[in-house]
């Protein structure tokens, strides 16, 4: 059953992108930074998301589209694109427009993966509290099918990247029942996903943050 | 008796006589038939080996042979026999009687006689009876007694079985000795009908003949020749499965024998010898198979605490190389079925293997290093040969490592409770143990220790054979207090359970808490280092200056030649400012190690640290690459020994020369302010410590047994070294008041009286004398009170230190504000001159009279602007916020002003309203300039709102790169359409270009331009390229290199800043897997309505509220969240 996953992943994502991407030129799939204001580098690590999608196609079949692309909240670019990513360290602040923007992205099929790439935590979290005041994020329990979906993470989210020695944890935001948004926090794979020579990183942590990481693709793509 | 009796008596005495002459002949003739009959056989065989008969003779010899066998047969056995037996006549009466009366003389004829008388019928006629009778009865008196028997002997028989048994020995001797010969003549004379080849002269004697060997086996060949011996022998070899044979000669030995040799028999062969046609028998040398062999395999499985697998060597490699412990299991098959089989080392040990077949298996640890061979023995009992012998080498379980790399070295610690290490620890297998080790080594109050304390460390699971272990070393138990040291190192232990787990120990590194004294008089020494080495390169670069005037005076005074004199000076002059140079690079490096240190030991507020980094900014600028080209340009010109180049390359000199000076002088000014400030933050810093200590020794003595004469000397101790403290910081008031006095127009000096008054005044040092002293003498209470007076007088002085320091800081930004508000508004009302004295030299009339008027204006104008511009480098060595960027907005508008002058001089109106405008419009720049740090200042400290503008312009700039290179990269071959888009991106590139130029400009006027990581001048200066190459449609792979280089760098110079704010915090360690339990279960239903409250909020901050407005509605709503979870008050 698992050999037929990539299939199963590939029929359903054209219905997935028919919609968000009808102005897209390609129908393969891509992830877009967002790039935000406050201070904190939106920018870092733009290998990254290169280095994913390009272990996203491997394993599973699924086209990807390997480019670094990033768009702006205020822009009207994160609407073709189904899958939103967040990164940084340092300071987050998004304006009331970016707010409405964003939420009207996330209750309309976008998916959000933020990262913590270390001191995001605290002003990610305030901000995200503008846009869904009547949500908190919960921690996943690691049963949760984003953690099985194509890889197993039987303990949940990996140990890609030390911060502050604690424990990994992953996050989530409902909305009708879809996980809209995913965090993690203390555990940084998009650290892994970037070139071997930028963190200097083991091959087994890197091989765990890209899988870990195609499954956030594969659970957005399919739920 | 009658006579007819005694006939019938001597009748059957003959008879018996006659009985006993038979046997006896029987006897003889069969010795001597037997006797003669062996002659005569051995005579024929004789005759039929020597001549080898033909058929007739030997049919002839055979025959007669027989013939003479029947009748010595018949004549003499048969014929005695039947003599014997009465068949045939015997001898007569009368002839035995005269052979007994031979026999016998006594009787002689009387028995002839007698027998006459009594057989005679006629003798009654001639004698009478009785005469006839007593002559009878005397015969028969006489006979009486006698045995006839006797006359009979058994001689003759014995001789001629004598004879017999001497030819019968004759015959079975020439038999043995020559059996071939004989019984091969007996064979044919007894198929005498037979032909028979004639025998050969010799026959071969072959040793071993037949034989089996073992393959390899070497078999000798003896050959010895019966009969007539050849000179050369041929042997013929054929191996098995060969048809033809090999033949080689073999030649006679001195012994008559002949020899050969079958070396390393590897196959069956057949063997003949021959010589002359005569051929010796087909003999077979069997070779037999030895076992060996066929396959080896070594299985080998490391100790268990290496967690190495199994691993199987290569077939046939009986070496094996492995750890101590190892088990390793030998199999082996066969060629042949085997009987037994054993592992036999080289120490004399021998190890019988387990036999299945053809298989054999056997298993040994390893424990030393020795050799063996395999031994084999077949079902036959064949032993393998030639063994191979094989080495067992032990691996050594090599030693763990340990090292500290972090913190790596001896360092004094400022935080005194924790210490965070990282211990990197390598083993080829693992490890057991970790433990960190430490003695204190020196203290004022304690004995050092000798015996090392050790620390568990744990190790992460999963560690494997290199581990890097970061563990936060909590110092607390260890109760440091200053100029305690403590020396540490770790202590690995690898998990070799088989030779016994091996240690190692790291380097050891002492650790130290330093007393405030120490890291203040060492800063202090550093600063002092710093400031007289900067004075020495401000004196070496006054002299370099007046040798190069002196360069300049005497080129003037010889007609502008240059000499060697000159020449050596210059060159003097330039050796003095490279001097003066690395004398700054010097002074650059303690500041920034000073900088350091104090910040590690937390002794500098923010504001002071901020302004020694500035300081090292500035001092980064002081000699920059401007001045070290226009040396270089001096250098050349004097190389050259051309005048003109000389006074060219002197005059370009003059200005960065001055520059260079002039900075060395501003960065020992502000050294010498930022030194006052760090003193007063010192002194602050030192008031609180000595207070928080007082507190501390307060506490302990309250809590300290009276009996305990021990602790209260310790406390008596304590409490002489924070009175020790106490003078030093009343001698560091009275020192930074001093120094204050330098600067007394900026400095708070009534502030620091008052300090300094406070202090003298609260008696701090006889204070604790005599606490001490209570302390000495066991009077806990006492002691205790005064500690509390004295902790209350330290917070006066705390209190009155910290306004002195709040004091000098707003003292000298009011000031620098004032001196800038007025140096701004000087220029712009230079600006408002310059401007209306432009439109008036715009309206001139070539030949008017108002050209030297307005010259003279210009001229007015200029000198004021020196003014302001003195001023402004006065301002400058009081303050950062004078760039270097400002005074070149300045010197720009005095160089337009210097040429306008020039202009109007020669009455040219155009140059001269264009340098004033030049002049006007520098003027205004540099008000900007100074409106721009003012603003900084007043925003506090220069950074914050100004970098984050910056930052969101890359940031804009970055996307806008971005958009272009995308653009570039989709546009492929030119059509007119294509070639109308690369237009277009080379506009884009072109405004890209601008905007950075600009924002390079504007950084640079904030002073943030350091900030920034790359060269964004140089960055500009790519888009340029790009903007021509696009624009002329002539995109190449460099041209996407550049712009690729383009948006990294504009990355990058965002990252810089970003970088530097976390750089004490970003570490890209790996992370290390963390098990926990799984966070419970989510109900969707209560996550996306569960709470009310916050619906109500967010509709209510849809509302559209102010933004105050806004905060306090989350307020309210956080407020009433708190009280429905039953863990706040209602809100009011």
């Amino acid at each position: 059953m698992r050999n037929a996953r990539p299939f199963i992943v590939v029929c359903l994502l054209f219905p997935a992108l028919a919609g968000a991407q009808a102005q897209a030129t390609s129908s393969a799939f891509g992830i877009t930074r967002v790039k935000y204001a406050g201070g904190g580098d939106w920018y870092n690590d733009p290998s990254s998301e290169v280095n994913l999608l390009r272990f996203v196609q491997q394993t599973t079949g699924i086209q990807t589209d390997a480019r670094y692309r990033f768009a702006d909240i205020a822009g009207d670019e994160i609407f073709s694109s189904p899958f939103l990513f967040i990164t940084g360290h340092g300071n987050i602040t998004l304006t009331n427009e970016e707010i409405r923007r964003l939420r009207t992205y996330l209750d309309n099929g976008g998916f959000l993966y933020v990262d913590d790439d270390y001191g995001l935590d605290k002003p990610f979290r305030r901000e995200i509290r503008k846009v869904f005041p009547d949500q908190d994020l919960v921690e996943l329990p690691f049963s949760f099918g984003l953690y099985h979906c194509q890889f197993e993470f039987p303990a949940g989210p990996p140990k890609t990247h030390e911060h502050n020695g604690k424990p990994p944890q992953g996050f989530g935001l409902f909305r009708n029942g879809r996980l809209v948004l995913y965090y993690t926090y203390e555990t940084n794979p998009s650290d892994g996903w970037a070139d071997p020579e930028v963190h200097h990183d083991p091959e087994e942590k890197r091989l765990e943050a890209l899988r870990f990481g195609t499954n956030i693709v594969v659970w957005a793509l399919t739920h | 008796m009658e006579t007819r009796h005694i006939a019938e008596e001597l009748h059957l005495r003959f008879a018996a006589v006659r009985r006993r002459q038979d046997v006896a002949a029987i006897l003889t003739g069969s010795a001597f038939a037997g006797t003669v009959f062996l002659l005569a056989l051995l005579a024929a065989l004789l005759l039929e080996d020597l001549f080898s008969l033909d058929v007739a003779t030997r049919t002839t010899a055979f025959w007669a042979l027989c013939a003479c066998a029947v009748c010595l047969t018949a004549w003499y056995i048969i014929r005695p026999a039947g003599r014997l037996a009465g068949i045939l006549p015997g001898a007569s009466d009368h002839t035995t009687a005269a052979a007994i009366g031979r026999a016998i003389p006594a009787l002689h004829d009387r028995l002839v006689n007698g027998w006459e008388l009594a057989t005679d019928e006629t003798v009654e006629s001639f004698s009478s009876r009785d005469l006839l009778d007593a002559s009878l009865e005397d015969l028969r008196r006489t006979i009486d007694g006698m045995d006839f028997g006797s006359t009979v002997t058994f001689g003759r028989s014995r001789r001629m079985g004598t004879f017999l048994a001497v030819t019968a020995s004759a015959a079975v001797l020439l038999f043995v000795l020559f059996p071939t010969s004989f019984f091969g003549a007996a064979d044919r004379l007894l198929h005498y009908n037979e032909a028979f080849a004639s025998p050969a002269p010799f026959r071969f004697i072959v040793d071993p003949g037949d034989k089996e060997v073992v393959k390899g086996e070497t078999v000798p060949l003896l050959v010895r020749i019966e009969g007539d011996i050849p000179d050369r022998i041929m042997l013929a070899i054929r191996p098995s499965g060969q048809e033809s044979a090999d033949e080689r000669e073999l030649l006679r030995g001195s012994d008559g024998t002949f020899h050969a040799e079958f070396a390393s028999l590897k196959s069956t062969l057949q063997y003949e010898l021959h010589a002359r046609g005569v051929h010796s028998s087909l003999y077979t040398l069997t070779v037999r198979d030895r076992p060996a062999i066929r396959s080896l395999r070594v299985l080998l499985t490391p100790p268990a605490y290496t967690r190495l697998p199994e691993r199987t060597q290569d077939d046939n490699i009986g070496d094996v190389t492995a750890l101590r412990g190892t088990q390793i299991r030998c199999s082996i098959e066969s060629t042949k079925d085997l009987r037994d089989a054993a592992v036999v080392f080289s120490d004399s040990i021998t190890m019988p293997m387990a036999v299945t077949g053809r298989r054999a298996a056997a298993s040994f640890t390893l424990l030393k290093e020795r050799t063996y061979h395999l031994v084999l023995h077949d079902s036959e009992g064949t032993s393998s040969v030639d063994p191979v012998e094989y080495r067992i080498q032990i691996v050594p379980d090599a030693y763990p490592t340990v090292a500290i790399p972090v913190p790596g070295m001896n360092l004094d610690v400022t935080d005194n409770t924790s210490l965070d290490m990282v211990i990197k620890a390598g083993d080829d297998y693992g490890f057991s143990r970790l433990v960190l080790r430490y003695r204190l080594v020196q203290s004022l109050y304690e004995k050092a220790g000798e015996e090392f304390t050790e620390v568990p460390i744990p190790i992460p699971a999963g560690t494997g054979t290199d581990a890097v272990i970061p563990y936060r070393w909590d110092l607390r138990n260890l109760h440091l207090v200053p100029e305690d040291m403590v020396s540490y190192n770790a202590e690995v232990f690898d998990n070799d359970v088989v030779s016994g787990p091996k240690s190692a120990i790291s380097e050891t590194f002492t650790l130290r808490l330093p007393s405030l004294d120490e890291v203040f008089a060492d800063v202090e020494k550093q600063h002092d280092a710093g400031v007289d080495r900067m004075t020495e390169a401000l004196r070496q670069a006054e002299e370099a200056r007046k040798d190069l005037d002196d360069v300049r005076r005497e080129m003037q005074q010889n007609q502008q030649k240059l000499g060697w004199e000159e020449k050596a000076k210059t060159s003097q002059a330039l050796k003095k400012y490279e001097e003066a140079r690395t004398a700054m690079d010097e002074v650059q490096r303690k500041v920034e190690q000073m900088t350091a240190e104090m910040q590690k030991n937390n002794v500098l507020s923010r504001e002071t640290l901020e302004k020694y980094e500035e300081l090292q900014r500035l001092m980064d600028q002081l000699a920059g690459p401007e001045f070290a080209e226009m040396m270089k340009k001096l250098q050349e010109a004097m190389q050259q020994m051309s005048p003109e180049a000389m006074k060219q390359a002197l005059q370009q000199f003059s200005f960065s020369e001055e520059n260079f000076r002039k900075s060395i002088e501003r960065t020992l000014n502000l050294l010498k302010r930022i030194h006052i400030e760090q003193k007063m933050d010192e002194a602050v810093r030192r008031a609180d410590e000595m207070l928080k200590r007082q507190e501390a020794l307060q506490e302990q003595t309250k809590q300290a047994s009276q009996s305990n004469p021990d602790e209260m000397q310790k406390l008596a101790q304590e409490q002489r070294e924070l009175e020790k403290n106490a003078a030093a910081l009343e001698k560091e008031v009275a020192g930074l008041k001093s120094a204050m006095e330098e600067f007394p127009s900026e400095m708070p000096l009534a502030d620091m009286e008052q300090a300094s008054r406070e202090l003298e005044q609260s008696g701090l040092e006889q204070q604790m004398e005599d606490i001490a002293r209570d302390l000495q003498q066991m009077q806990a209470r006492p002691a205790s009170d005064r500690q509390q007076r004295a902790a209350g007088a330290m917070k006066n002085v705390g209190k009155q230190l910290r306004q002195a320091q709040d004091a000098l800081r707003q003292n000298q930004q009011r000031q620098v504000l004032n001196a800038m508000r007025r140096a701004m508004q000087d220029i712009l009302d230079l600006s408002g001159k310059e401007e209306a004295l432009k439109k008036e030299t715009e309206g001139l009339d070539p030949n008017s009279q108002q050209f030297r008027d307005n010259a003279s204006e210009q001229m007015n104008v200029l000198r004021d602007l020196q003014s302001v511009t003195q001023n402004m480098s006065g301002l400058s060595q009081k303050t950062f916020s004078v760039t270097p960027e400002m005074g070149k907005s300045l010197g720009d508008a005095m160089r337009a002003m210097s040429e306008a002058m020039a202009g109007l001089d020669t009455r040219n109106r155009a140059v001269a309203s264009e340098r004033q405008e030049e002049a006007m419009g520098s003027l205004n720049e540099a008000a900007q300039q100074i409106q721009g740090a003012m603003d900084a200042m007043a925003q506090g400290g220069g950074q914050g709102q100004g970098m984050a503008g910056l930052m969101q312009r890359l940031q804009r700039m970055a996307a806008q790169q971005q958009g272009i290179n995308d653009g570039t990269k989709n546009s492929g071959g030119m059509t007119p359409a294509q070639a109308a888009a690369m237009a277009r991106l080379a506009g884009e590139e072109g405004i890209v270009r601008k905007s950075l130029e600009q924002l390079a400009k504007e950084a640079a006027a904030s002073g943030e331009l350091s900030k920034l990581l790359g060269d964004l001048n140089r960055t500009a200066q790519e888009m340029r390229e790009v903007q021509t190459d696009l624009a002329g449609g002539n995109l190449t792979p460099e041209t996407t290199k550049k712009e690729e280089r383009i948006l990294s760098r504009l990355l990058d110079a965002q990252r810089s800043t970003r970088e530097r704010d976390f750089e004490n915090e970003r570490r890209s360690t790996a992370g290390k897997t963390v098990v926990q339990p799984s966070p419970g279960a989510i109900d969707l239903t209560s996550q996306e309505g569960r709470n009310r409250l916050r619906r109500d909020l967010q509709k209510a901050l849809e509302e559209g509220y102010t933004r105050d407005y806004d905060e306090l509605i989350k307020r309210y709503f956080e407020v009433l969240e708190q009280y429905e979870a039953g863990s706040g008050q209602p809100p009011r």
